[in-house]
């Protein structure tokens, strides 16, 4: 990954601050959007990228905590930095729990900002590889017949092939050519793999 | 025979009384001069009332030949006895009595027909038949002769005389009668000016307790700018003695302090067009180079263009008790300044922290595009944190002129850029509580004289209730409308319209009442004190309902009749 393709999003409503955000970050050679609000972030294009927000906690309309509670419950997860005028705790908190990368009260030494963004990028760009894995895995998966895919359920269960013949009520050797098909379609090299595979496509139930 | 000489003296009694006046025109070759000059000398000598009724009455006695005199003086609707002048063995006693007339005192029959004929009633002998016979008195007491005159001035009664001799019959002879009724006419004209001339030493005695009393100065000053006189109290007022005064050294001209001078030539006008100014304010110096506030009254002296009294009135604890009073309402009011301020704490330390962190992040920038040596971007980094260290230095500046105690000092103020200032320190205040602010200010609003910290203090006020108000309620928008409108081209409209809950109508009487809150720990002042503020700008601050909800604070400020555009 390099800075070049990557992406910062700052949100604050205060103009001058976002400027000399924008002006900072632009001169360690990160491409940066700024926006006023919660919802000028909304309505712009995600990016193809890595990218991150550092995003003010108290915003007009929607505030910070509620776009990165918002971000959550959507699929558009973003690593986020927020940055606060009133370094209130239990605030940090919330926000560190919900899965920010930092919490950072004003006024910020910018390495600080620096570091956090670019732990941010880091992440976003593993994010990045694990989604893009996850739905290469998710598009082999869907190649699958549906008997395959009762197959395999059973398979990364533990099932032997005489037990998954005798539930699907067919013989132990088309257990063996599903079986055959699936390792195949999956690219798992051994049950094992195919385990993990199940469990990054959340095929597995959850552990107790 | 009995009978006739009964009707005889009858007869002859009756002559003089119904012709009495044919005594006032007695011959003149029956008066002595000698008596007549003494008589007239002696009554026209006196002005002071007592002595006069006293020569009065010897001589009336002596004159006349009486035993007893009475002199009757009306006063108010009653007649009454002054005086009382009684022969001893050789000599004559004259009691001043100042009692009712009594029918103990004299024939009251003969005293109310003198009263009311103004004719003098003679009985050479009263113990026969005559006209009054009837009356007790003269039953009673035995009296023989009796004489009963008016003294008239110009047909007008200023007393009567009355005299009488038990003993012997036809005393009041028509010589003596000519030297009485002189008498009667000198006493006339001379108890009128004794009677006049008390009444002027009274009223003057009154005036004269006034001045002494030096409860108040009193001046009589002319317009050379001397005082003529002046009482103690004066001279204690602005420190000069007695001898200040007679020297000319106290001149009100050179007591009054240049920028009193206008008023007192408005104080001249109105008294060169009236003859009276009406009370009004101002200052003197003392001897010692200090000031006496006043209030002083003047009036010219009657018939005088250039002579007047004035009345002067020390007004320095007077002054004292409102400075204390405007102190104790400034404290207040810098009280209720900082106690709001005190609320604002956490947002204040956000508003300056904003360009602080503004400031480090373009420092920060410079720094970066000096190493890549983009001098252009450097220098824009550069100008960045520039306007930002002013924005910080701004933000500080509001809270300190905020916080600062601050006499009332009156400007000339762009409303429009007051609420502008407040918003942007009650900004993070807003932000915190997730309100969002409209702004209707109206470009015609004029400057308008007053205090920009107090209407500072007004509207932060307002703001802050009004957000406090709408976080009470639960989520959906909270709104926040401030407006500026230019009302009926005299004064100027601000309002702060909230979406909370409203204000209860029972309790809206008694919102500007100090102490009076609805906050769990308010100090209850805020609107008491923004009330009292807005008052002392001439102006109105009042509460209504918003509609459909929530509250609607405005305040009214007269436009100065010097004011610009």
């Amino acid at each position: 990954m390099t800075d070049a393709d990557a992406l910062v999003f700052v949100v604050d409503d205060d103009a001058s601050l976002r400027a000399s955000l924008q002006d900072l970050l632009e001169s360690v050679g990160l491409q940066v959007v700024a926006c006023a609000s919660a919802q000028e972030f909304l309505r712009r294009p995600r990016p193809e990228g890595p990218s991150c927000l550092v995003l003010d906690v108290r915003l007009p309309g929607l505030s910070g905590l509620e776009l990165q509670r918002q971000l959550a419950a959507g699929d558009l997860t973003l690593p986020i930095i927020f940055i606060t005028g009133h370094g209130d705790i239990p605030m940090s908190v919330q926000a560190m729990k919900a899965g920010a990368v930092e919490f950072l009260p004003k006024p910020f030494r910018d390495q600080e900002l620096l570091d956090a963004i670019h732990q941010a990028l880091d992440r976003d760009c593993y994010a990045r590889e694990q989604r893009a894995q996850r739905e290469a895995l998710r598009r082999r998966f869907d190649t699958l017949t549906p008997r395959q895919r009762d197959v395999m359920a059973r398979m990364v269960a533990g099932r032997l092939n005489k037990q998954i013949a005798g539930e699907l009520g067919t013989s132990e050797a088309t257990v063996k050519t599903h079986r055959q098909q699936v390792m195949a379609k999956m690219r798992a090299e051994s049950l094992a793999d195919l385990i993990r595979i199940a469990d990054q496509l959340g095929l597995l139930p959850p552990k107790s | 025979v009995r009978q006739l000489d009964q009707l005889y003296p009858h007869l002859r009694e009756e002559k003089p009384v119904p012709a009495p006046t044919s005594t006032i025109g007695a011959p003149v070759e029956h008066l002595d001069l000698a008596t007549v000059i003494k008589v007239s000398q002696a009554v026209s000598g006196e002005i002071v009332l007592e002595n006069l009724i006293d020569t009065l009455m010897h001589t009336a006695i002596e004159h006349a030949g009486a035993e007893r005199g009475l002199l009757i003086l009306p006063r108010g609707d009653e007649l009454r006895v002054e005086a009382e002048a009684t022969t001893g063995s050789d000599r004559v006693t004259v009691g001043l009595r100042q009692a009712s007339v009594t029918a103990e005192d004299l024939p009251e029959s003969v005293l109310h027909y003198v009263v009311r004929t103004k004719e003098t009633v003679i009985l050479d002998d009263a113990s026969v038949q005559n006209p009054f016979s009837a009356d007790a008195y003269l039953r009673q007491h035995h009296a023989r002769s009796v004489l009963c005159l008016p003294l008239l001035k110009q047909a007008t009664l200023i007393g009567v005389l009355y005299l009488e001799n038990h003993l012997t019959p036809h005393v009041f002879t028509p010589a003596r009668m000519a030297v009485i009724t002189l008498l009667a006419s000198e006493a006339a004209i001379s108890l009128e000016n004794a009677r006049l001339y008390s009444e002027l030493t009274e009223r003057d005695a009154r005036i004269r307790r006034l001045v002494e009393a030096n409860v108040i100065g009193i001046v009589i000053w002319n317009l050379d700018g001397r005082i003529l006189e002046a009482n103690d109290a004066f001279l204690r007022m602005v420190g000069y003695g007695r001898e200040d005064l007679v020297s000319g050294r106290a001149r009100w001209r050179e007591l009054t302090p240049d920028t009193w001078r206008a008023a007192d030539e408005q104080a001249l006008a109105a008294l060169a067009a009236t003859g009276i100014c009406e009370p009004f304010e101002k200052e003197y110096f003392r001897k010692d180079g200090g000031r006496v506030p006043v209030l002083v009254g003047a009036a010219l002296l009657e018939g005088r263009q250039d002579e007047g009294v004035a009345f002067v009135l020390d007004l320095t604890e007077r002054k004292w008790a409102e400075e204390a009073l405007r102190q104790a309402q400034a404290d207040l009011a810098h009280v209720a300044r900082l106690t709001t301020l005190g609320e604002l704490t956490a947002s204040i330390a956000h508003e300056i922290n904003q360009p602080l962190a503004a400031v480090v992040s373009s420092a920060s920038a410079c720094v970066r595009w000096l190493a890549a040596q983009d001098l252009e971007k450097a220098r824009q980094s550069a100008l960045r944190v520039i306007a930002e260290g002013h924005r910080a230095g701004e933000i500080i500046g509001r809270i300190r002129n905020l916080a600062k105690k601050a006499p009332l000092q009156k400007d000339w103020l762009d409303l429009n850029a007051t609420i502008r200032d407040v918003l942007a320190l009650a900004h993070s205040e807003v932000q915190r509580h997730g309100v969002v602010v409209e702004t209707h200010l109206a470009a015609d609003v004029p400057l308008i004289l007053g205090d920009r910290i107090q209407v500072q203090q007004v509207l932060l006020n307002l703001l802050m209730n009004a957000i406090e108000a709408m976080s009470g309620v639960g989520a959906g928008p909270h709104k926040l409308w401030v407006s500026s409108e230019l009302v009926a081209a005299t004064e100027v409209v601000i309002a702060v319209r909230d979406s909370g809950p409203g204000l209860d109508p029972q309790s809206l009487d008694r919102l500007f009442e100090a102490f009076y809150t609805t906050k769990p720990h308010g100090l209850g002042l805020g609107l008491a004190i923004s009330r009292s503020i807005i008052a002392a700008h001439g102006g109105r601050l009042w509460a209504t309902a918003n509609v459909p909800h929530g509250a609607v604070f405005q305040f009214a400020l007269p436009i100065g009749s010097e004011g610009v555009g």
